[in-house]
């Protein structure tokens, strides 16, 4: 069967969705960590079509939730994931020591 | 040169570019990437491999020491890929070929070698904007 996802395009070439949909998956990261874990996620019009370990698994997740009467889709792959801060503060080792 | 518009985020802040990635079967893969001043090598998560026309850089699989504040060493492939940049207003560069490194990440970035090398950086933080102007060769 014909895969109905299409996630490579021409050159200068951009359906669109992909912006807006990058977009939103920035913007709703956080949300989408809670809710599918740290995985690879495709989106079509701010829509998950379907998430896996892998880029391959959550395109074929995708595949099999997209709805039969819909035609050919250009979702966008994202990694989503957890932002992990370098800096904590913390009380100081002296301030402790002050006490 | 072309000048493109950056994704600007805060909280955390960062700044992402638009890229497309040559892949095997002749299109072009989209992604957004991490404009990263700390990167002397753009990276990409190791699985796009499977799909992505290389070819292998010289030093083949290396290791990389960081030598930020993690001071970890991770495992890499180096090669060289075939990369255009764009952004949402419609400018996009032709696509040219950099080193890039290939490892167990899920943070694609882009880095000096062959991109920011090439570019001038304006950032404004107060104003949400940014742009980067780069003569790809």
């Amino acid at each position: 069967m014909t895969s109905r996802i299409r996630m490579g395009h021409p050159h200068g070439q951009t359906p669109p969705n992909v912006y807006a949909d990058f977009d939103w998956i920035r913007r709703h990261e956080k949300e989408l960590v809670e809710q599918y874990g740290e995985c690879s996620i495709i989106v079509y019009q701010q829509r998950v079509l379907g998430t896996g370990a892998t880029y391959a698994a959550a395109l074929e997740d995708a595949e099999r939730n997209l709805p039969p009467d819909m035609g050919e889709v250009t979702p966008v792959h994202q990694w989503l994931r957890r932002r992990h801060p370098i800096l904590r503060v913390r009380p100081s080792l002296s301030q402790k020591t002050d006490k | 040169v072309t000048h493109l518009r950056l994704l600007i985020y805060t909280d955390p802040g960062e700044v992402q570019i638009f890229c497309n990635l040559i892949r095997k079967d002749g299109g072009q893969e989209k992604l957004t990437a991490t404009v990263d001043t700390g990167a002397e090598i753009s990276l990409f998560p190791l699985e796009l491999l499977d799909i992505l026309e290389y070819r292998l850089g010289t030093r083949g699989q290396i290791t990389v020491d960081q030598a930020g504040l993690g001071n970890q060493s991770f495992a890499a492939i180096e090669v060289y890929i075939f990369i255009s940049l764009e952004d949402q207003l419609g400018n996009i560069t032709k696509p040219f070929e950099i080193l890039a490194w290939f490892a167990e990440t899920n943070s694609p970035l882009i880095g000096f070698a062959g991109v920011l090398d090439l570019a001038v950086l304006h950032l404004d933080m107060p104003n949400r904007e940014g742009w980067l102007e780069i003569r790809a060769p």
